[in-house]
């Protein structure tokens, strides 16, 4: 899987490609929660181009959202493929994730 | 002939069955108080030794001891580091028979066989003792197929075939040597072939030498036997059994070689000694002599070469998967004497317990091939759960004050939870591997019923270890009502694959009501988990 940092704003945005299996989820989890405790809103996913996302990649979501929560924000995920959607929807994990359907209209409305 | 053949074939089958069902009823047998004093009892090196002694004395067969241990072992009621002695041992106890010659445990064991057999046929005696009932049962169905290996081949010195063969080895001590060895292999009783050793050398178709040779020949039998009777076993009760085939397939190639060097070089060795202790040469304890010295080579044997022989065998026959997954990891009965600790363990292993039901999970992934069936992962987890629950019902018996108590309450309530999970992750396993067809248009639908169900038990093993409570709400959330989801979820499947015929309708009904069950389970368990995490507002409420 590959994982693109940038930065928008106050937020870091990773751009994940790829499938969110075990490895990735060790990937994505080194990557992502030292960035949590940067503040409320410190972070994004950009999923547009994530292909698949199996249970251990769930759980990294969960979690990051858990500690983004700790910090009295929320992690956005954004762009998810409506097969995405509807895996996460049929899961029903979808009531752990903060999903947004455009990133850029999602940090717009922030500011 | 043909009937002494039928004879033995279904005294083999009995005594095959006999193993395999008092390993099966003792695995159910759930009192961890007699486990614990059969442990206790075998953790003493005097008290196993006697016990293995008498153990011996009264089966007659060092063989049926290592095979009844080995099913403790599978059952696991003892370790092997503390069965080997006990097997040691088991073959001194039968020199009695051979000093004595009467010991007729035959009918112990038919009354045995008759009493439990009869009160298990009628239903006698409380429901409890069942598991013990059945395991005496086959204990006597086992000793009842021995004897009728033993009857079968109690005509044989009559035999004309017999005869000629005892006037072919006619003055061979090495021919008498290899006859004792496969007499064994088919009486299975070394004392029994002893005693009729020390009768054909009194009938005189023997030399004292040579019937001494029969009776050394008996240990490289054992052996054989044991090779021949532990093709069904693996791991660890595979370790029993060939120990009892190593020593004494040692003590008899020892005491052979002693045979020969004192033959050819006049030194005074094995013989020698049995005619000093008992100078008539008509006399039979002369021979009974060589036999104890057969068996006590065995203990010797067993006492000096134990250790090595331990680690060569547990790496000739490693523990199995089941084997070693059927370990709990925290619990032991040493823990029981401090409610407290003993708490704090059970709730370690039930954690544990939890935390392998992923793995039943995984064995779907096309990517991750199962190194262990599902099925026997299952078996294994059953089987700690037994353990588990057999442990918290002695934390009972401790007294626990007030606050342990409802922290046992609170563990009791879990576990019956964790187990009923554990069963219906297998099920919904099975029937996902049953419809399992990646070009299936239902294919992403259960593919996102696999991931949740991962995911929320991941989000539950979280919860159970306590280190965040925020795991906890999380869990909760999680698994709120899916009531409406699973609902749309069964039509998407009906709509997705139209050609379906009903049975594999059927079939997607069923995962999906499984996979709603295993929801359901996870929210009681979060719920039980707050009861376990505030288990002083259990006792008020």
């Amino acid at each position: 899987m590959q994982i693109t940092p940038s930065t928008r704003g106050s937020r870091t945005v990773l751009t994940l490609a790829g499938k969110l299996d075990n490895a990735g989820s060790e990937q994505l989890r080194a990557e992502l929660l030292p960035r949590l405790s940067a503040g409320p809103a410190s972070v994004a996913l950009d999923c547009s181009a994530l292909d698949y996302v199996t249970s251990s990649g769930f759980r990294v979501l969960l979690q990051a959202e858990k500690e983004q929560r700790k910090h009295g924000g929320r992690l956005l995920l954004a762009g998810l493929t409506p097969a995405l959607r509807n895996l996460s929807q049929n899961a029903g994990l979808h009531t752990g994730l903060h999903r947004v359907p455009d990133l850029d209209s999602a940090l717009a409305a922030e500011s | 002939m043909a009937q002494l053949l039928a004879l033995f074939l279904a005294g083999l089958a009995l005594f095959f069955h006999g193993v395999s069902g008092i390993r099966t009823h003792l695995q159910g047998l759930t009192s961890r108080r007699l486990r614990r004093q059969l442990a206790a009892w075998s953790r003493r090196p005097l008290l196993a030794g006697t016990g293995g002694f008498l153990f011996g004395a009264v089966t007659q067969s060092s063989t049926a001891v290592a095979f009844i241990l080995t099913s403790l072992v599978s059952g696991g009621l003892m370790s092997v580091a503390h069965a080997l002695p006990i097997v040691a041992w088991a073959n001194l106890g039968t020199v009695p028979l051979v000093f004595f010659a009467s010991l007729n445990a035959h009918l112990a064991f038919l009354y045995l066989l008759g009493v439990a057999g009869l009160a298990l046929a009628f239903d006698l005696g409380p429901s409890r003792l069942r598991p013990a009932l059945s395991a005496l049962f086959h204990v006597g169905l086992l000793f009842f197929g021995l004897q009728l290996m033993k009857e079968a081949f109690a005509p044989l010195p009559s035999q004309e075939g017999f005869r000629d063969l005892a006037a072919f080895i006619q003055g061979s001590a090495l021919a008498t040597f290899v006859a004792g060895a496969l007499l064994r292999v088919l009486v299975q009783s070394s004392s029994a072939i002893a005693v009729i050793a020390i009768a054909l050398a009194h009938g005189g178709l023997l030399s004292l030498d040579q019937a001494a040779m029969m009776m050394f020949g008996t240990g490289a039998g054992v052996g054989l036997s044991i090779f021949l009777l532990s093709s069904n076993l693996r791991g660890v009760p595979r370790q029993i059994a060939l120990y009892q085939a190593l020593i004494n397939g040692v003590s008899g190639l020892v005491l052979c070689t002693l045979y020969y060097v004192e033959h050819y070089s006049g030194a005074p060795l094995v013989l020698s000694l049995s005619a000093t202790l008992a100078p008539s040469p008509d006399s039979p304890v002369r021979l009974a002599y060589a036999f104890l010295f057969l068996q006590s080579t065995a203990v010797l044997a067993a006492l000096v070469g134990s250790r090595p022989a331990a680690v060569w065998l547990a790496r000739l026959c490693p523990p199995t998967d089941e084997q070693d997954l059927s370990r709990p990891r925290f619990i032991s009965n040493e823990a029981l004497a401090d409610p407290d600790s003993a708490l704090e363990l059970a709730d370690k292993e039930q954690v544990a317990l939890l935390a392998q039901l992923p793995a039943q999970l995984d064995t779907l992934r096309q990517d991750a091939p199962a190194a262990v069936p599902p099925a026997v992962r299952h078996r294994a987890a059953q089987a700690i759960a037994l353990e588990i629950q057999g442990f918290l019902r002695e934390i009972v018996e401790q007294s626990p004050d007030a606050q342990a108590s409802a922290r046992l309450l609170a563990l009791e309530q879990r576990h019956a939870l964790v187990v009923s999970l554990t069963d219906t992750v297998h099920d919904f396993t099975a029937a996902l591997a049953r419809l399992r067809n990646p070009g299936a248009a239902s294919a992403p639908l259960l593919e996102s019923l696999l991931e949740s169900l991962d995911t929320l038990l991941l989000t539950a093993i979280d919860a159970a270890r306590l280190s965040d409570p925020e795991d906890l709400a999380l869990l909760l959330r999680l698994t709120a009502d899916r009531g409406d989801l699973m609902e749309r979820l069964r039509r998407q499947l009906l709509a997705s694959e139209t050609t379906l015929d009903h049975a594999r309708k059927s079939d997607l009904f069923y995962a999906t009501s499984l996979f709603e069950r295993a929801v359901w389970l996870l929210r009681q368990l979060g719920l039980a988990q707050q009861a376990l995490a505030k288990p002083a507002a259990v006792t008020q409420t």
